[in-house]
């Protein structure tokens, strides 16, 4: 999948590529209003990922050509600029979601996924690693043996160890991404490992391997032999 | 002390210094003046006493009447004609007595003439003049301090009017005080400076909230760039144990920094009113579904009680989202292993407490910025009690902390006006 990576900020775009490159997209910068607009109409993009303030323009007027030409592409707008007034014009507009800065890599590979899941109606509702299988759109996880009941936060977990597949992601990252910015859990992330623990214990009694490892330290890494996304 | 009591003090002790010592000199004007008339009189009786002997070669008859008294004694030789005063013998119950002695030649024989007249009248004059003094001194006295009582209301008028629009003055509210034009130039004076001093207090505030905003915001884009490079370097899967401690103390310090700047922006926002709009919230339902989302976290942590009733206040949606978020933080971040958090929501007030620490937190700086309270955790930012009691400034709301058998509780009250 092509994502376009509009931001300035040579090195923040830089990182973005990097990390996303390693999954199975294929990402091509830009550094300016111009350029932006000139590879949107030249290129399908399955996912662009947008910082409002750009040189020469402005994002929020990329994001209205792309939503006037009718472009099917799903949007991450990426702002340091975290007013609500922006935040409700973006996506009033038509963004996808609104990711402020500093953001966590993991969590706007989240984003990413689940936007071009949500574009793309008609297929990629289901995830299969192994012998699991994610179901996005009914939010439930089947095992070889049948439905795993999950509680929503062990979903969440899931679903995002899912989207950043062999990748470490931070408890950091994971508590962010289950309570939301406001929440403000002062590096207290003890309630992640408690949650982690029930979801693993449920992935091993449904006879599934746990791919969830423990980064020493850092975080988690959720691997899978082979992953296959299917309608 | 009040200006006007100060200048009441002032003028009533020069009133009474002045009023007594005008009495002092009045009554010994009065005094002087009544003796000359006296002194006149005994002289017309003298010349009526020196014709009546002149034509019948006899001394008049010494008259009783009156206060007068007329006595005549013999003399070897004339003397010097003088007047004088007698004042009463102790224990005699007697006036002061005016006296004039002269000496005549009758028949070759001098004779010593006195006439003495009592003082009676003199001493009542001087005690009505006194009296009358007395009188006017405290009818002016009373005058004086009524006059200058409705006097100065009036005169100051304007000075409290001044008063009152700097006191209604609120930092970076965009609304400079607005002084009412005065007659009187000392007061327009005060007004002229009050009026640049507001202005210019406003526009330092202004530049410095637009100052602390710019800032935050320029520090988004690095913080993201770190965080990313962080993010990458992470994901090596050679790291030594020394160099993924580093990592992650440096991805701790840019978390730390992240929600720091997140929290001065939102206060910056804040100030800038940028969360005006306020609509009808019924917070039974927010602190229902808060409550939910805390228990689905916290699961077996903590235990939460609650006693909610229907309430509704009118306040930004964002904002009260945003309080919950910080109270609910704080009640788990702060608690004890195996904990208790226990709310109460009643027509008027929230209450959120929580057992933790033994130690109660100062009161009188709780809500001040950057206060860290006795924890020495440095993962706190100090910025949550502030932003919650900022947020409840806007939001008309009285926050309070208490702390009461080692639970530590808040209180927020709406609508007790």
């Amino acid at each position: 999948m092509n994502l376009l990576i509009v931001e300035d900020q040579k090195e923040l775009s830089n990182s973005i590529i990097t990390y996303l490159s390693t999954e199975n997209y294929t990402c091509e910068p830009a550094y300016d209003y111009h350029a932006a607009l000139e590879k949107i109409h030249v290129y399908d993009y399955s996912c662009v990922v947008l910082d409002l303030c750009l040189p020469y323009g402005n994002g929020m007027d990329i994001l209205r050509q792309l939503k006037r030409d009718g472009n099917p592409t799903g949007i991450v707008v990426i702002s340091a600029k975290d007013s609500i007034e922006d935040r409700v014009l973006g996506l009033h507009i038509g963004a996808d979601d609104f990711l402020t800065k500093p953001f966590h890599l993991s969590e706007l590979e989240a984003r990413i996924a689940s936007v071009i899941r949500r574009r793309t109606f008609e297929g990629k509702n289901q995830v299969k690693l192994d012998n699991l299988m994610l179901d996005i759109r009914e939010k439930t996880l089947n095992g070889s043996s049948g439905k795993i009941e999950l509680t929503r936060m062990e979903y969440l977990l899931i679903e995002y160890f899912v989207s950043n597949r062999d990748k470490v992601v931070t408890k950091e990252a994971i508590g962010e991404h289950l309570c939301g910015n406001d929440m403000d859990m002062a590096d207290n992330y003890d309630f992640i490992y408690t949650h982690l623990k029930n979801l693993r214990r449920k992935l091993k009694n449904a006879g599934c391997a746990d791919g969830i490892k423990n980064v020493y330290g850092m975080g988690y890494k959720f691997c899978s032999v082979t992953t296959k996304e299917r309608s | 002390m009040k200006l006007f009591t100060q200048y009441k003090r002032i003028t009533l002790w020069v009133l009474v210094v002045f009023f007594l010592l005008s009495s002092l000199v009045y009554y010994f004007l009065i005094r002087r003046l009544l003796f000359r008339e006296l002194d006149l009189s005994m002289t017309k009786i003298e010349k009526r006493i020196e014709d009546y002997v002149q034509v019948h070669h006899a001394f008049p008859m010494a008259d009783s009447l009156d206060d007068l008294h007329i006595v005549y004694a013999g003399a070897s030789q004339a003397g010097s004609r003088s007047f004088r005063l007698i004042s009463p013998t102790k224990g005699k119950n007697t006036d002061n007595i005016r006296e004039l002695t002269f000496f005549m030649e009758l028949d070759h024989r001098w004779y010593k003439v006195t006439v003495s007249r009592n003082l009676e009248g003199i001493r009542s004059t001087a005690y009505m003049v006194v009296v009358t003094a007395l009188i006017t001194l405290i009818i002016v006295v009373c005058a004086s301090l009524l006059v200058n009582r409705l006097l100065f209301r009036k005169l100051w008028q304007p000075f409290y009017a001044s008063i009152a629009a700097i006191g209604q003055f609120q930092l970076g509210k965009n609304n400079l005080p607005d002084f009412p034009a005065t007659r009187i130039e000392e007061f327009n004076f005060m007004n002229d400076h009050f009026q640049k001093m507001a202005a210019n207090v406003n526009k330092e505030y202004l530049i410095l909230k637009e100052f602390t905003e710019n800032a935050s915001h320029e520090m988004q884009t690095p913080l993201a760039i770190i965080r990313s490079k962080l993010d990458l370097a992470i994901q090596d899967q050679n790291l030594s144990e020394i160099q993924s401690t580093t990592l992650q103390s440096a991805y701790a310090s840019v978390n730390k920094l992240a929600s720091l700047n997140r929290s001065l922006l939102l206060i910056a926002r804040m100030s800038n009113n940028q969360y005006s709009d306020s609509m009808v919230i019924n917070i039974k339902d927010k602190l229902y579904d808060k409550i939910i989302q805390f228990q689905e976290l916290w699961k077996d942590k903590l235990n939460v009680s609650y006693e909610l009733c229907d309430v509704e206040i009118n306040a930004n949606p964002d904002l009260i989202d945003i309080l919950l978020n910080n109270l609910f933080s704080n009640a788990s971040k702060h608690n004890i292993q195996q904990g208790k958090v226990m709310l109460r929501l009643t027509g008027s007030a929230l209450e959120i407490n929580n057992t933790g620490k033994r130690i109660p937190l100062d009161e009188t700086r709780i809500f001040q910025r950057f206060y860290k309270g006795t924890s020495l955790q440095d993962d706190n930012n100090g910025l949550g009690l502030s932003i919650i009691k900022q947020i409840c400034d806007l939001s008309g709301i009285t926050p309070s902390y208490s702390f009461r058998g080692n639970i530590h509780g808040f209180l927020l009250q709406w609508g007790t006006a």
